[in-house]
């Protein structure tokens, strides 16, 4: 019995001949950030797959609160509170972004267990403050694929936030926004985890990882190769020889 | 010992030429990521042309085997290969899953109207094998024909051949790699476009193969059988997951022993009457199987935001004022037009409904189904047994079936549009209820069929649409897990089962119903005489059967009711999940979406529709036959043309059984008056109409790749203009001069063809005028800042304008002060 929201243990996942991620093992603690990062290819994304049920691993487990998940599918697993987002968007194109977030809802009320928002008038006063701590307000009525990389990756944010979940799996989300954006995305993530929810993020920009995240993981060739506060995992030298491709001077 | 030998040396021939056809459809596959519906009718193509060469006595003919063999093989195949790439298939890319099935299944319908134009008459065409009937050698007691040693042989060559070059040769890699990034291997010095030609160069060669060896074992030379038989090589293609050539060899083996094996065992069809057909449709049996056996690739992405096609969804006001307008349309038509035309619209109108369950399930669920008409058909005759037949002996357990099926219904379809718990409960007493009362009220729950009328009820109709739903339920259970092609496949087989299993069953079949009646509560004789006799329906004391009109205007209505509840249905939270699904399967499943369900309450709730329409349409034409209207090859045309119209919006259903059920005949009739009359000329109208009747579907599919988001949109988007302020002159003026025209040709001023060549034009001019009239506006409107002082002076208006979209402040001082400092 751990304390840990989400826990993969031994997980192993084979393309053919190609191993893509090689026996890792990590935790998430609850109302923390925590980072995972590793060069183009390392297998991050493909873990991501893992965990939230879209790809079956070769070997080895995943555990959510405790319970084992490994078996289960990926609509189950959401709905036990386990909201991702995608490197690449998967955003519904043919919705506005409002219809994007409230389709989350209307999913969540219908096939959920827990149909949190039965009521139209508490739907629609979520939707407007999620909309609002999105900063998506202004394009609620735009179609999804009439607005830019950088506020389609906050829809998906908004999509899996309003279904409530009690981690939130956020694949390269500030990838597509500028300084400014990244760094108000920043303040967006702690205030979402400072209200309860988990987050487990892959990304690429470091600034956003090592001023976010309370622990870092780093993947590379599908191992993990260092785990540890970010400080931790600027000094550590197989990590900067992964990301510089030489030992540090 | 002997008979098992020959079954089997039958079976290995015919499955070698399975094996060598599903070849070619994996190469073209591999190699273009496009299913080629169209390579059955290559090969059948292919077949015509070397009996032509070889055989016939008018041009061509008399051929030595091996020229006429090469001409038709490296000459004649190669080309339409290569053209079909150039021409149709290239046009394919960033197009969706459905713009790329609908293109090929034009093409094989433009190549059955060729053959069909080219070889026609009734004449007995029949192939020999190669070296003579005579021509065998033996395994003991078993003679094996030369025929079959040779098929047997280039079936092993080419498997060998083709594993060679796909695999160890430049050529094959390029075109392996093309199908994954063409970009990438133009980017490494290849030419995918070159690729694509050799890969479909080779496919058209090994459905030519395929063809030209099949044709001798089948006796005699037929369109629709030859494609239908190649087309069985599919389920060898789906063996091997349409990327494995030595499963697909193997596959095609399997299916050709099995169909010999079940031959020999049933004594070929005649111990088990019933099952009689089971002998031509077992290889569809074995694909819809593996499809079901195949592991799925995992959930896909989004690939909307890339595609060609968009749909936007109207709002209900305009829909109900569209549906106003075509009621009216169609009442102000049924004054002036002949009964012929009328029956004509009913029918393309009842397509149309037919249409609409397309609309929902692909254009709005993103769910491929190539079997509209087969639970339309379906529909038609559950209309037929249980409400006007009097082969089905219903007795006290029809009314359990009824409400059995409601129930079942409002299970499945219920809980999509979010009724759980207590609400579900009473939604489904509710419909319960209502289909109880409709039935024993209405209609009495003994006897022989519900009554022996001579008119079609509304309960009729009722329970035709919940058994069809249940059917498309119970199809929909395995086959949901299956998504794109492979669901696509597992419909067309379908499709095709119930054509040979429904459509030609002459046996009488028995149920029991648990606990209802006796042993033999249901009875049914699904085709007795190959025709089924369906009334029309007689409602509110209006007979539609006396009423060509009235049957016209009663289906236009029940159009307009359906398509405004499914566009309602679209703007609701199921209409938006079922969108959201299209989108990204993938996000869906992270947000929960237990997909599966809502995929089982889409297709009962489209199988209804489609159940509905089939009824209706029945109905319309007062007899359906096995081979007509309910086929595999109108299915396919309807989805073809329904999506040519537009899948996403009910006006491409609209469209498309129109199109359908009307165009082609109305421009055939015209060409083929205008031949009578113009007798001098005759040629070439007769060559029009030919060219209309048989080839305008297929060439409207093959058009779909320009405009892939249909049809229908476009002509819309050309009459939004008429919706603003300024064109209001317009639309009144051409309004009021149809309607004129209307009047006059109703007072019998001018007779009907006057009538169109006065007001198409207005109809057609208006849009324009509209569009120019708006432009003109917009351009007086205009201030182009490039333009002041050329065309208009520097006002102060203008200036202020400048400066504000300049973000310059207006301070005087400030900009004095500033044109001094430079």
């Amino acid at each position: 019995m751990t304390n840990d929201v989400l826990a993969v243990e031994n997980i192993s996942v084979q393309f053919g001949g190609h191993i893509a991620v090689n026996d890792v093992s990590l935790s998430v603690k609850p109302g923390t950030i925590t980072g995972l990062i590793g060069p183009n290819g390392a297998g991050k994304t493909t873990l991501f797959n893992v965990i939230s049920g879209l790809l079956t691993p070769t070997n080895g487990s995943v555990y959510f609160m405790d319970q084992d998940i490994t078996n289960s599918a990926p609509h189950k697993r959401a709905r036990l509170g386990i909201g991702r987002t995608f490197q690449r968007l998967e955003l519904f194109n043919s919705l506005s972004v409002v219809d994007n977030i409230r389709v989350s809802i209307e999913i969540s009320n219908q096939w959920g267990y827990l149909r949190p928002y039965q009521d139209e008038a508490n739907t629609n006063a979520e939707i407007s403050r999620i909309l609002d701590i999105t900063g998506l307000d202004a394009v609620r009525n735009t179609m999804a694929t009439e607005i830019p990389t950088g506020q389609a990756r906050l829809v998906e944010l908004a999509r899996a936030l309003i279904s409530q979940p009690k981690i939130l799996l956020l694949d390269e989300p500030a990838s597509g926004q500028n300084d400014q954006e990244t760094e108000s995305f920043g303040l967006l993530l702690r205030k979402i985890c400072d209200s309860g929810i988990s987050i487990f993020l892959v990304e690429h920009d470091m600034a956003l990882v090592m001023n976010t995240c309370d622990e870092v993981n780093v993947l590379d060739f599908g191992c993990i190769i260092a785990t540890g506060t970010p400080s931790e995992i600027q000094e550590h030298e197989i990590v900067i020889e992964a990301y510089l491709g030489a030992k540090k001077q | 010992m002997a008979e098992f030998l020959t079954f089997t040396v039958v079976g290995l021939a015919t499955g070698a030429i399975y094996s060598i056809a599903s070849a070619g459809l994996v190469v073209t596959y591999t190699t273009s990521g496009i299913f080629n519906f169209a390579h059955g009718a290559i090969g059948m193509f292919s077949a015509f042309l070397y009996w032509q060469l070889r055989w016939d006595e008018g041009w061509g003919g008399f051929w030595p085997a091996p020229i006429a063999l090469a001409f038709v093989l490296f000459i004649a195949a190669p080309i339409i290969g290569i053209l079909l790439q150039l021409i149709v298939m290239r046009g394919l890319e960033g197009t969706s899953e459905t713009t790329k099935l609908v293109i090929p299944i034009a093409v094989m319908l433009a190549f059955i109207g060729i053959t069909n134009w080219v070889w026609q008459g009734a004449e007995q065409r029949i192939p020999k094998p190669f070296f003579g009937r005579n021509a065998k050698w033996s395994i003991g007691d078993t003679y094996i024909t030369w025929h079959q040693t040779i098929i047997v042989i280039v079936a092993i060559v080419l498997a060998i051949a083709l594993r060679f070059l796909l695999f160890n040769t430049k050529i094959g890699v390029t075109m392996r790699a093309v199908v994954d990034n063409p970009e990438l291997v133009e980017l490494n010095g290849g030419r995918p476009n070159r690729s694509a030609m050799q890969s479909w160069a080779i496919g058209s060669i090994m459905a030519a193969i395929a063809g030209v060896l099949i044709s001798p074992l089948l006796g005699g030379l037929g369109v629709l059988a030859l494609t239908l038989l190649v087309v069985n090589a599919y389920a060898a293609a789906i063996f091997g997951r349409l990327k494995n050539l030595p499963l697909t060899f193997i596959g095609g083996l399997v299916i050709g022993l099995s169909v010999s094996y079940w031959n020999w065992i049933s004594r070929t069809g005649q111990k088990w009457p019933w099952l009689s057909e089971l002998r031509t449709t077992l290889p569809i049996v074995i694909l819809f199987c593996v499809l079901l056996l195949l592991p799925q690739d995992r959930l896909r992405g989004n690939r909307a935001g890339s595609l060609r096609e968009q749909f936007r969804v109207p709002s209900i006001r305009s829909s109900i004022l569209w549906s106003f307008a075509l009621v009216s349309l169609v009442s102000g038509l049924s004054l002036i037009i002949t009964s012929k035309w009328e029956a004509l619209l009913t029918r393309g109108l009842t397509m149309a409904i037919i249409g609409l369950s397309m609309v929902l399930l692909t254009g709005y669920a993103g769910e491929l189904n190539l079997a509209p008409l087969a639970f339309a058909g379906i529909g038609a005759i559950a209309a037929f047994q249980f409400d006007v037949g009097s082969a089905v002996e219903t007795g006290p357990g029809f009314a359990t079936l009824a409400t059995l099926l409601a129930a079942g219904f409002g299970v499945l379809v219920f809980p999509a549009f979010g009724l759980f718990k207590r609400r579900l409960f009473v939604a489904v007493t509710a419909f319960i209820l209502l289909v109880f009362i409709l039935v024993v009220f209405f209609d009495g729950t003994t006897g022989t069929g519900i009554a022996s009328r001579e008119s079609m009820s509304l309960s009729g109709l009722v329970v035709a649409s919940l058994i069809t739903a249940s059917v498309g339920a119970t199809v929909a259970l395995p086959a949901i897990r299956l998504r794109g092609l492979y669901l696509a496949l597992a419909t067309f087989a379908f499709a095709i089962f119930v054509d040979k299993m429904v459509y030609k069953q002459r046996e009488t079949l028995t149920f029991d119903i648990p606990f209802v009646g006796d042993s033999e509560d249901l009875s049914i004789n699904l085709f007795n005489n190959g025709a089924l006799n369906i009334p029309r329906p007689k409602f509110w004391g209006i007979d539609f059967g006396e009423k060509q009109w009235a049957m016209l205007i009663f289906v236009s209505i029940i159009f307009c009711c359906i398509s405004v509840a499914l566009i309602q249905l679209r703007k609701s939270s199921y209409g938006r999940q079922l969108t959201a699904m299209k989108d990204s399967p993938a996000a869906c499943a992270t947000l929960g979406m237990n997909m599966r369900r809502l995929k089982l309450s889409v297709f009962t709730l489209a199988a209804a529709i489609a159940g509905f329409g089939g009824a209706l349409h029945a109905s319309n034409l007062r007899t359906i036959q096995e081979d007509y209207p309910f086929t595999i090859w109108e299915g396919l045309a309807l989805f073809m043309l329904t999506v040519v119209g537009g899948i996403g919006y009910v006006s491409g259903a609209l469209f498309g059984g129109i199109i359908y059920a009307c165009a082609f005949i109305v421009m055939g009739d015209f060409w083929g008056k205008l031949a009578e009359d113009w007798g001098s000329f005759d040629w070439l109208f007769t060559f029009l109409q030919d060219f209309f009747l048989l080839l305008g579907p297929a060439l409207a599919g093959i058009g779909l790749g320009r405009n892939p988001s249909g049809v229908a949109s476009q002509i819309f988007d050309g009459f939004r203009i008429l919706r603003k302020k300024e064109n209001n002159g317009i639309v009144g003026v051409g309004s009021l001069l149809i309607a004129f025209s209307w009047f006059l040709r109703v007072i019998d001023v001018y007779n009907g063809w006057v009538f169109i060549m006065t007001s198409l034009p207005i109809l057609f001019l208006m849009p324009l005028l509209g569009e120019a009239n708006t432009r003109d506006r917009d351009r007086r409107k205009d201030t182009s800042i490039e333009m002041a002082g050329i065309d208009f002076g520097f006002t102060d208006e203008f200036i202020s304008f400048v400066d504000k979209e300049l973000s310059i402040p207006s301070d005087p001082m400030w900009k004095e002060s500033r044109i001094n400092d430079e």
